[in-house]
């Protein structure tokens, strides 16, 4: 039952939500409590524009890649944690560390070996205010590659961007960023790029990311077939035989019928040398596409290691629990 | 009531214009030797024409040729003034005195008679200053109010142009005249407007921005809903679209309404030139308008909260331009508003030498020796430099307070500010009407007709047929 009391309060409720500048304080209000809001100076900030992670004694070592302008200075701290290694890294400098222009994270094998769940997780809860930094594993120690020099760029972060870009595009590598591993469930496994940083960044395959840790490496083959797998790109250039042949267009269905699954490419060829039978080359690639496509098959039935987006193929027709891919039965075919 | 006894007439003129140094009054005799008097405002009535038009016939006239209804006899006698009635009532003496006209009263008669012979100094009619083109009319309004409606009129020489007088200001008794084409303008519209012009209650009228305050639907808020120009080519096609405009005496701004928000974007030029440049620069307007509200509050918004969303490199400019600077960003651009509503409000009040010299002397002191000390960032000076330049595309009263306010609402809350602030003007601006026409009317409700000639230029025979809004 309601009281006069309860009846003023409601009335005066509404005659408050007729005030618009009580909307707008509401609004406002709304903004500020959401702690949406962060005021830096431009020049108060130290801008990142990459990191590195290292194993050392103390746990984590971080090396950012730090510019305040038109000069790039490399900063490192060391913490038994993320958190801790970070927040050793927010004060060794007066300037704040702010990773919206962060461009790369780069870590090393032996820390991808062990595991990285706590960097990629505290990046985005703790540090992240924006954008979305590719991720990549250094063969070595994964500071060295702020230590390249690089004639094109003074930025290392943006070189390696451009390294990585460059060798995604008809490569065999495909490109995650630090948003698409923390998405990711646990459970389903990732690719990432290996680089080496000997002398001069190069990109050499790619490695299995498991529960947010490295479970194996591929060879080329096996990394043109997962990226192919893995929806990572459009196209890709391969061998065949002695011919260099870029296959264009590449996509792959799949049809699961319990524990079989018949997978379809599809793909252009388009030769890269003038070739006059074209027909035997067609055929070749085919052969080597299905070789390829099942040398990447064999590694994820091997680690159990979904990266071919097998799991979620197989939820869109079934429900439940997704079976082990070492059980399931592949089958390759070109359309 | 007009006393029949010619001293007491006189006594009452005198009392009214008692310590008015300008009253001329003026005794002389018929030719029958009857007394009459003359009265009129020195400055405002001919000299000329009062005695050599009015008096001279006058005294060639008996008292007894001069009756209660004689106004027509007496148009023809004195042929050389305008227009002659006769009264009996002192206010309408008086009125017509203070509008310049001669009063003549004749003893033994308890009518008066005015003649017309207003005639003051006038500013001849120059190039309009606030609204200069390249091509069109040089001609702008005067502060007469005949000489603008004859420059209206000989722009639309049709009866079907209305121009209705009225007084407005209970002291000042200015003159006001509505115009507007029978036929075209809405009849509810010319009433509405009659009606505000007729409730104004106000002691004196000295602009038409007085008027235009008084008249428009809604007074608290930043926009104008009232249109005004010095051009009567502007006037003439607004009246042609169907506007009512309000001529006032003692300035050269004709108001018009109803006023669209669109017609921020308009020039007159725009349908002297080719369609397609006509749209390009249209366009450019409307961009500039936005720049010059935006540009501030989005630089600080990014460069103070949101550095993600800046590239890299113009980042790294802002922060290297920023370092040493001893002010925040935004104090900084807020100060480079502030300080160059100074300089114009500076350089507008001041002598045309002085100001010139104001206006260099704080270009040079805000561009250059202020980044040179430091006191001020480069990039702040740049934006700011570029808000101004925008804004003289565009220019209106709002102008400068939108951009403060959302300038003030991005320091305070970053992107999140700015579009609050956008939110709230759009509501603002669509709960607006101009004397119950929506202000944003071709977009919202939105207008297939409005749109072909506001955002852009419709074909030139569409638009001369009546076309747009």
């Amino acid at each position: 039952m309601k009281t006069v009391g309860s009846k003023l309060r409601v009335r005066s409720g509404r005659r408050l939500l007729a005030k618009p500048l009580f909307l707008i304080l509401l609004m406002t209000s709304g903004i500020f409590f959401s702690a949406c809001v962060n005021n830096y100076e431009p020049d108060d900030i130290a801008v990142v524009r990459g990191l590195c992670f290292d194993t050392c004694d103390e746990g984590i070592k971080v090396t950012a890649c730090i510019t305040g302008g038109e000069d790039y200075i490399t900063v490192s701290a060391v913490g038994s944690s993320f958190q801790a290694a970070f927040e050793a890294l927010d004060s060794a400098g007066e300037r704040k560390i702010f990773t919206g222009q962060n461009l790369i994270i780069a870590i090393s094998t032996k820390l991808a070996i062990l595991g990285f769940g706590d960097i990629i997780e505290g990046y985005f809860n703790n540090v992240a205010l924006g954008g979305a930094p590719i991720v990549f594993i250094v063969r070595g120690t994964a500071a060295d590659i702020f230590g390249i020099e690089n004639i094109f760029s003074a930025d290392p972060a943006a070189a390696a961007v451009r390294i990585l870009a460059r060798a995604y595009d008809g490569g065999a590598i495909k490109l995650t960023n630090a948003a698409q591993l923390f998405q990711a469930q646990k459970t389903v496994a990732s690719l990432l790029p290996i680089v080496s940083a000997q002398g001069e960044l190069s990109v050499e395959t790619m490695c299995v990311i498991k529960n947010r840790r490295l479970v194996c490496e591929l060879d080329g083959d096996q990394s043109v077939g997962a990226k192919w797998l893995s929806g990572g790109g459009l196209r890709t250039f391969i061998m065949v035989g002695d011919e260099g042949v870029m296959l264009e267009n590449m996509a792959v269905e799949y049809v699961i019928e319990e524990n079989n699954c018949e997978l379809t490419l599809k793909f252009s060829v388009v030769p890269m040398d003038k070739n006059d039978d074209k027909f035997e080359l067609k055929n070749a690639s085919v052969q080597r596409a299905i070789e390829l496509v099942k040398s990447a098959l064999g590694v994820a039935q091997e680690h159990n290691a979904d990266f071919i987006n097998f799991g979620a193929a197989y939820l869109r027709k079934y429900s439940g629990e997704v079976p082990n891919l070492a059980d399931i039965n592949f089958s390759v075919r070109c359309r | 009531m007009i006393f029949s006894e010619l001293e007491k007439n006189k006594r009452e003129m005198y009392i009214t214009f008692a310590d008015c140094f300008d009253f001329v009054g003026r005794e002389f005799c018929l030719m029958d030797g009857t007394a009459a008097f003359l009265c009129s405002i020195d400055g405002i009535s001919s000299g000329q024409t009062g005695a050599e038009l009015v008096m001279y016939p006058l005294m060639g006239m008996s008292a007894s040729e001069i009756s209660d209804t004689s106004a027509i006899t007496l148009k023809n006698r004195l042929i050389n003034v305008t227009d002659v009635s006769a009264t009996r009532d002192f206010p309408d003496v008086i009125s017509g005195i203070l509008s310049g006209d001669t009063a003549i009263f004749i003893d033994g008669q308890s009518t008066a008679i005015i003649a017309q012979t207003k005639g003051w100094a006038q500013r001849g009619i120059a190039p309009p200053d606030t609204e200069r083109t390249i091509r069109g009319a040089k001609e702008g309004f005067c502060e007469t109010i005949l000489t603008n409606t004859a420059m209206i009129r000989r722009r639309i020489k049709s009866p079907k142009l209305k121009i209705i007088n009225t007084k407005v200001g209970n002291i000042s008794n200015t003159s006001v005249c509505m115009a507007y084409i029978e036929g075209i303008a809405e009849p509810a519209l010319v009433e509405k407007m009659k009606n505000r012009l007729k409730n104004i209650d106000v002691d004196y009228i000295l602009e038409s921005g007085h008027i235009e305050q008084l008249i428009e639907d809604r007074q608290h808020t930043l926009f104008s809903t009232v249109s005004s120009s010095e051009r009567p080519d502007v006037v003439a096609g607004k009246l042609m679209k169907g506007r009512v405009a309000v001529v006032t005496d003692g300035t050269p701004f004709v108001l018009t309404a109803p006023m669209l928000f669109s017609e921020n974007f308009h020039s007159v030029e725009d349908y002297f030139s080719r369609r397609t440049y006509s749209i390009f620069i249209r366009v450019l307007r409307m961009l500039c308008y936005f720049i010059s509200i935006l540009l501030p509050s989005g630089f600080i918004a990014l460069s103070t909260h949101h550095q993600e969303m800046i590239p890299a490199k113009l980042l790294g400019t802002i922060i290297s331009s920023a370092e040493g600077a001893p002010l925040p960003l935004g104090v900084e651009m807020l100060i480079m508003l502030l300080l160059y509503e100074v300089l114009r409000e500076a350089v507008l009040r001041l002598p045309n030498a002085v100001g010139a010299t104001v206006g260099i002397v704080g270009s040079l002191v805000i561009g250059e020796a202020a980044a040179g000390a430091h006191l001020i960032s480069q990039v702040t000076i740049v934006i700011a430099a570029i808000t101004f330049i925008t804004s003289a595309v565009v220019y209106n009263d709002s102008v400068t307070l939108v951009r403060i306010i959302l300038l003030v609402a991005s320091l305070m809350l970053g992107i999140f500010g700015t579009m609050l602030g956008i939110f709230i003007m759009t509501a603002h601006l669509c709960a607006l009407n101009s004397f119950g026409t929506p202000y944003l009317l071709p977009v919202a409700p939105f207008s297939k007709k409005g749109i072909t000639d506001s955002v852009y230029r419709d074909r030139i025979n569409d638009v001369l047929r009546g076309g747009g809004l």
